[in-house]
């Protein structure tokens, strides 16, 4: 049977040449959409380290007169702030605040910093993402330790300054525990001389959901009179710090305006004032949509071959069974049933398509030998290697059976005695 | 002859109708692909309300101001302060005009009402009027004494002044940007965000923000927070504008101690930004061939190998009529332009459906095409003649690609040959 198949197939090659490179060109092409598209889901459902939900970003405005004048007082500025932030934790809605610089999840802003461990002078070091953060930072955004306990309590009992994430403790404490250890800052990022004190480690986190997790590090200020010096001696207005809130879990986002409003006489504080709020949410949408844009494109761009690949199947099997109608009404009239005549032709489109396979799996070669799919975010194991092609074959299958179903429910309707007539 | 190849082309379309529909529908959907990817590119491109003097502007966008440590120790990119605007952009004698500005978000409230809704704000110079088109509905932009004063005046668009204040009669109102008091001054026309310089929903004097004026000592007073168009009076000026721009950076860093500015390759012309191109990331015409036209060539190609089946297998059945016609003196090339003209009625035909569907298409995703979600979309960004000429283009291509190599098959073959092969041979 199958070889008989083949036969039929080498001897319309010429006709069957353009469907066969179709088929080729979409093979070759899911397998590329949906290889990436895996590797995308796959990366999309990894714990992000960081909870955003119900956390929303204040921002600060200073008030003109202030601004304007020669002679502002940055620590009187930095003193209002940290009365304000008081004041927003005071609100019952209200779980958690807390101050940062270059911290908001989600967002383009970032530090970047060396850490080293306290005793190395032979590794140079990587430049890795680094958060200045208040302890209160910890339990607005949910961050936990690898074994699940949130870091906001270690980072209240224990003395130290930083904080680093368990993907950057296995980098510079390969199988022991960073807890305790000392690092210091690399060539600049602050004195490289004076080791500080890892008080903690926090869950692998990620800049987005589709990124894998970096080394990342958190710089703690550990009282008010740090942040007060640090804003004193470099300059810095409210305005250049971060001021994230945690609402409480039964607060909902459409009362963050009544909120706002029936608080308004407490979110100011002399020359410093709440001006507007971005929900963390918003910037995460702002930020993955450029990713998402890109996948909702690549399923339109997939559905746009299949729907080819249905129209070729149908277009070149309706006329086949046209052109062969002599030849089916001579096989029915030697015996074949009909569905051994309909079966014939679902075969002919599958046999067509793996004829296809041999050189797809050429063309996965080539690309994986180019080292062009994504292998940073996802390793390229067995799993990763079979779900994708055996994913395009199945919708490619698929879309053959329905497109040659409706030749072949012309065949069923054929009258052998009527089709012999045109022999 | 044209007329007997038409009739013969509707007659083929009827006898078949299934194989029609489904080459007309392949057409139509490969065509409507390349028209949105065509499309998105020209609302990039063209004129519309209140940019609509693209083609004459020169653009640096955020981000495209570069300073450098003289000892390299530190660098940045950023976007510039007022002293170096003065320097390198005011001061430009070549162009029709020069504006800086800068974005922000402000919490808008009234007097009575404090609220913390944040809305996109432009703060821009007087210029700014001038380079764009803006349809005034009540009032005026503020002018170049209020600019120079720094007068908190503003300019609402349309939705916000309804949404603040029921009715667009409102010059002369007071509204607060982060709680400061503002006097409306002028009332637009929504801008959409596709045209994404001009896009806000209220504009107001950069000399009104102190943190705009505020010089930062920082980068020797170079760093600040505005960005910059220019309108050229021609658009073969953007040559000696450049120049005259490069001989006023170096003249400005002469200026500086310890520090240099540089715009990296800014200011980018809009077929520029089209490739994605910012100074500071610069994009070759070839790249972005290569990814466009890939990406154009795979939505032709996939259809074509599709009608090549049809067209190559109907043709075939009608082997003896050629044959026919070249026994009575047709020549090969008369062949292959029936069979071409025959094919183009039915690529046409879904190249026109093609058109029409991209266009109610690409308002349906936009929110996925485009790069920012909720753009408006008007017809004069999409409804243009060039887009028809894409289309009909692109129409005659898939054309040529589908049914030239069977029509020149079809042709070569001998005439005996053609004449007794009868209808069975698919060979």
């Amino acid at each position: 049977m199958l070889r008989h198949i083949f036969k039929i197939i080498y001897n319309q090659r010429k006709l069957n040449i353009f469907i066969f490179l179709e088929l080729l060109l979409a093979s070759c092409l899911l397998w590329a959409i949906s290889d990436s598209l895996l590797v995308d889901v796959y990366t999309q459902r990894q714990p992000m380290g960081v909870d955003v939900e119900s956390v929303y970003s204040f921002h600060l405005s200073v008030a003109d007169e202030a601004m304007s004048s020669d002679s502002l007082n940055y620590r009187k500025t930095a003193e209002d702030f940290l009365q304000l932030v008081e004041n927003v934790r005071q609100c019952p809605e209200v779980e958690a605040a807390s101050i940062s610089v270059s911290a908001v999840p989600y967002t383009w802003t970032t530090s970047w910093s060396c850490l080293l461990a306290a005793d190395d002078t032979t590794t140079s070091p990587d430049l890795c993402q680094v958060f200045y953060v208040m302890p209160e930072y910890f339990q607005v955004l949910h961050i936990q330790t690898p074994e699940g306990r949130p870091v906001y309590e270690e980072a209240v009992r224990n003395p130290g300054e930083f904080i680093i994430s368990q993907t950057l403790a296995e980098k510079l404490f390969p199988g022991v525990s960073a807890v305790g250890r000392e690092a210091k800052y690399g060539n600049f990022g602050g004195d490289a001389s004076i080791p500080r004190k890892i008080i903690s480690v926090t869950k692998p986190r990620r800049r987005t959901d589709f990124e894998r997790a970096e080394p990342v590090y958190y710089v703690l200020w550990r009282n008010d009179k740090e942040f007060l010096d640090l804003c004193e001696n470099n300059s810095f207005l409210p305005t250049a710090f971060d001021f994230l809130v945690r609402m409480r879990p039964n607060f909902q986002p459409s009362a963050m305006a009544d909120f706002l409003q029936k608080n308004s006489a407490r979110l100011s504080s002399d020359n410093i004032y709440v001006s507007s709020y971005t929900p963390l949410n918003k910037y995460k949408t702002d930020m993955l949509k450029g990713r998402m844009d890109n996948q909702k494109k690549k399923t339109a761009l997939v559905v746009f071959m299949l729907v080819n690949i249905f129209f070729g199947i149908i277009g070149t099997f309706w006329l086949r069974t046209q052109s062969r109608r002599a030849e089916i009404g001579l096989r029915a009239a030697l015996g074949a049933s009909k569905q051994s005549l309909q079966l014939q032709l679902y075969l002919e489109g599958l046999v067509l398509l793996a004829l296809t396979l041999p050189l797809t799996l050429i063309f996965i070669g080539n690309m994986l030998l180019a080292d062009l799919p994504d292998t940073y975010r996802l390793d390229y194991t067995w799993w990763r290697f079979v779900f994708p092609v055996i994913g395009s074959y199945v919708l490619l299958s698929a879309m053959i059976l329905v497109g040659i179903s409706f030749p072949a429910r012309k065949i069923a309707r054929m009258n052998p005695a009527e089709t012999l007539h045109y022999e | 002859m044209l007329k007997q190849y038409l009739k013969q082309a509707i007659q083929i379309i009827q006898e078949n109708r299934l194989v029609s529909c489904i080459s007309v529908l392949g057409t139509a959907i490969s065509i409507m692909m390349v028209m949105i990817v065509v499309l998105v590119m020209q609302i990039q491109l063209v004129n519309f309300y209140p940019e609509d003097k693209r083609d004459r502007m020169l653009y640096l966008d955020g981000g495209g101001t570069h300073v450098v440590g003289n000892n390299h120790q530190r660098e940045s990119n950023g976007n510039m302060s007022v002293e170096t605007a003065k320097a390198c952009f005011y001061s430009l004698e070549t162009p029709e005009t020069v504006s800086l500005y800068c974005s922000e978000d402000f919490a808008f409230s009234l007097p009575a009402r404090m609220m913390f809704d944040a809305y996109p704000v432009k703060e821009v110079d007087s210029n700014f009027w001038k380079v764009f088109s803006f349809r005034f509905i009540e009032g005026n932009s503020f002018s170049e004494a209020d600019f120079d004063a720094g007068l908190k005046q503003v300019v609402l668009s349309e939705t916000l002044a309804r949404r603040f204040f029921g009715s667009t009669a409102v010059v002369g109102q007071e509204i607060l940007l982060n709680r400061v008091a503002y006097r409306i001054c002028g009332v637009v026309k929504d801008v959409s965000k596709a045209a994404s310089t001009a896009y806000a929903m209220a504009w107001v004097p950069y000399t009104s923000i102190p943190a705009v004026m505020r010089q930062e000592a920082d980068y020797e007073n170079i760093r600040g927070l505005l960005s910059a168009v220019i309108l050229a009076k021609d658009a073969s000026d953007f040559e000696s504008i450049r120049e005259e721009f490069l001989a006023k950076v170096n003249q400005y860093n002469t200026t500086k101690r310890d520090y240099q500015v540089d715009f990296n390759r800014n200011p980018v012309t809009r077929w520029e930004k089209l490739r994605g191109s910012s100074g500071q990331s610069y994009v070759e015409w070839k790249d972005y061939w290569l990814e466009t036209g890939a990406l154009l060539l795979f939505l032709i190609i996939m259809p074509a190998l599709n009608l090549l089946g049809v067209t190559q297998s109907s043709i075939q059945k009608r082997q003896a009529e050629i044959g026919v016609r070249k026994a009575f003196g047709a020549t090969n090339r008369d062949i292959i332009g029936q069979v071409l003209c025959e094919n183009g009625v039915t690529t046409l035909l879904g190249g026109f459906v093609g058109l029409v569907l991209s266009l109610v298409a690409l308002p349906i995703c936009k929110d996925f095409l485009l790069e920012s979600s909720n753009t408006s979309l008007s017809l004069s960004m999409l409804v243009r003649p060039s887009a028809f000429i894409v289309a009909l283009l692109f129409s005659l291509i898939l054309n040529l690609l589908s049914a030239g190599i069977p029509a020149w098959r079809i042709s070569r073959k001998e005439i005996v040959e053609a004449l007794k092969n009868h209808e069975e041979t698919n060979k």
